[in-house]
């Protein structure tokens, strides 16, 4: 039965049918081979209950939310503000680069949302400052990648609704991981900078700055609106959303960058986004409906359990497995696709699923920035408007490693993120 | 005649998003009054929910038109170019059936409401049967439009106009993407 399922999966997903579609057409394949009743007939009231489910509400207003702030110009306030109080560790306008994505990142739930912002505002300065282009491009591409584990976070809401973890424990647990994997990509800068110099660029000069508490401001005002308000217990998540929303429109309302155009723009691609998002989950709900119902998931987890590896070993192999997915498959059906097979292991070997869903998301990370696929990559790129992709490809390979090492970090030391859920719990 | 329907989705897609920011809007105007006055008197997380199901299902057509419902393209890259639009048509010939599935299940879903005279359980008390109604409506669009596209797809085939097989299903790249 699994080597079915999996052998079908490949089979409809590699032709290149829409994944949604793939999921669906298993979850008929599988249901018509293996269940007793048909499970079709189940599908409307699955599909109504998940059209209906609150928290996914927050997916829609958190990328509109996005579309307006892109819209709204901060990065650019932000990005000029950041870069005279780093101008001087090895690496200059590099650690503006992470800086700025990691800030973004706390207002933005998407990692290619952080990537697009940031570098837009960042690119012009490569070439000025005579930076080496891999590395500059890299630190984007990577430093983009946090958006999804800074807290707000989309996928972290797709993996919450998933596995029914609360998402108020995810976005504290990815806080501090957050935090420390920016760290890192600035370490690892420094440390490139500090071998060859000449990767480094010039001195930038930025005159006239903006006031860096002027610029920081809203970003901080939004920050604690939509996860302030989560932490402190005043909102769900879809509520903080929401909120979130109505700020980003206030302060794009206040600096003059909101039309009827952009709004259309931004409602535009919210709903295509979101629909796509949708028909994903729509399809996946159902094909997790058919797998428990034939118990599928029980006799997967049922094998990893027989293999008698420590579950150390079985995690590492999860990892490796995501790793080698990650560089060629697209980050979200990757993620909708197999948490619902995936997380019951993991939560049978012992792990908290929580900590699993933070160390989930520095996968996906890891797989916006592997080649041949990653989407953050491409992102870049297509920022960049030429050039060699490989330079690119190979500029973020020192920002993969960082990852890995956070990825062993939070193995050995769960408590990185799971200090703070257990502090809100205690408190 | 696809001009015609794309203009149709967008404006649609439009009006998804504009439900959405009345949702958010409702939202905020409840937490904040929940917060102060301890009462939340919108009734935002029953509407907002109606609101979400009508968007996603008429957005899902809009989604297929901007060819942005996501396909994996390692065949793509493995195989000529010319086995590409075959490919293409593929894709809609898997969405096409699929939607009018989602659809059929829906109606049955409002059939099922309308026979047992289902409520919503709030002090709404909203007869199920709109809220599913327009969400079903949404999926026939879907379906209405996948097949429309998928018959455009076939008819470009045969005729051997690989670009037009392309514009109407193809992948579109990255750069295209973010255009948008």
């Amino acid at each position: 039965m699994i080597g079915v399922a999996t052998a079908l999966l490949l089979l409809l997903v590699g032709l290149g049918i829409p994944v949604a579609a793939a999921l669906f057409f298993l979850g008929v394949i599988l249901g018509d081979l293996y269940a007793f009743l048909p499970p079709l007939p189940a599908l409307g009231d699955i599909a109504w209950s998940t059209s209906t489910e609150f928290l996914l509400i927050s997916v829609p207003l958190f990328i509109l939310m996005g579309e307006v702030l892109l819209r709204a110009g901060l990065a650019d306030d932000m990005y000029r503000a950041l870069a005279p109080l780093l101008a001087r560790i090895p690496g200059g306008l590099m650690h503006t680069n992470i800086a700025s994505c990691a800030l973004f990142a706390a207002t933005s739930g998407s990692s290619v949302a952080t990537a697009a912002t940031v570098g837009t505002v960042a690119m012009p300065n490569m070439e000025r400052y005579g930076y080496g282009r891999g590395l500059f491009l890299g630190s984007i591409a990577a430093g983009g990648t946090l958006g999804i584990l800074i807290p707000p976070s989309i996928n972290m809401i797709l993996y919450g609704v998933l596995t029914e973890v609360s998402v108020g424990d995810l976005y504290l647990a990815g806080l501090m991981p957050g935090i420390l994997l920016a760290l890192l990509f600035s370490g690892t800068v420094a440390v490139a900078c500090l071998l060859r110099p000449s990767l480094g660029g010039r001195r930038a000069e930025f005159d006239a700055t903006p006031a860096l508490l002027c610029a920081l401001l809203p970003i901080a005002a939004l920050f604690l609106l939509v996860v302030g308000s989560i932490y402190a217990g005043l909102a769900t998540p879809t509520e903080a959303a929401a909120l979130g929303l109505l700020g980003a429109l206030a302060l794009a309302g206040t600096r003059r960058a909101l039309t009827l155009r952009t709004l259309l723009d931004a409602f535009e691609g919210t709903m295509r986004t979101t629909a796509m998002v949708m028909l994903i989950v729509l399809a996946a709900y159902f094909l997790n409906f058919v797998m428990v119902n034939i118990g599928l998931t029980r006799a997967v987890v049922g094998v990893v359990q027989d293999l008698g590896w420590p579950p150390l070993g079985v995690l590492l192999a999860i990892v490796s497995l995501y790793l080698l997915l990650g560089c060629f498959m697209d980050t979200l059906s990757l993620m909708i696709a197999t948490t619902p097979i995936v997380v019951p292991i993991v939560v049978a070997l012992g792990y908290d699923p929580v900590w699993f869903g933070v160390l989930f998301m520095i996968l996906i990370e890891a797989a916006l920035i592997t080649p041949p696929v990653g989407m953050n990559l491409f992102v870049v790129q297509a920022v960049r408007g030429g050039g060699e992709f490989r330079e690119v490809a190979l500029g973020a390979l020192p920002f993969l490693l960082a990852m890995l090492a956070m990825i062993a970090l939070l193995i050995a030391v769960p408590q990185l993120a799971m200090f703070l859920p257990a502090l809100a719990r205690a408190g | 005649m696809l001009r015609a329907l794309g203009t149709a989705s967008l404006v649609v897609a439009w009006a998804g998003g504009a439900l959405m920011l009345a949702s958010a809007l409702l939202i905020g105007a409840d937490v904040i009054a929940r917060n102060v006055f301890a009462a939340a008197p919108f009734a935002s997380m029953e509407l907002s929910r109606y609101a979400f199901a009508a968007a996603i299902a008429f957005g899902m057509a809009h989604a297929l038109v901007m060819r942005s419902h996501i396909r994996l393209d390692v065949l793509h890259r493995l195989v000529p170019r010319t086995l590409h639009a075959p490919l293409d048509a593929l894709a809609l010939m898997a969405m096409a059936p699929l939607a009018t599935v989602f659809a059929w299940y829906a109606w049955d879903v409002v059939r099922e409401s309308a026979r047992l005279g289902a409520v919503s359980n709030s002090p709404l008390a909203v007869p199920l049967v709109w809220p599913q109604g327009v969400w079903a409506a949404g999926f026939t669009w879907f379906a209405t439009v996948s097949w429309l596209l998928l018959a455009a797809v076939l008819w470009a085939l045969v005729r051997r106009r690989g670009k037009d097989v392309a514009a109407i299903g193809g992948m579109p790249g990255v750069a295209e993407e973010l255009r948008r």
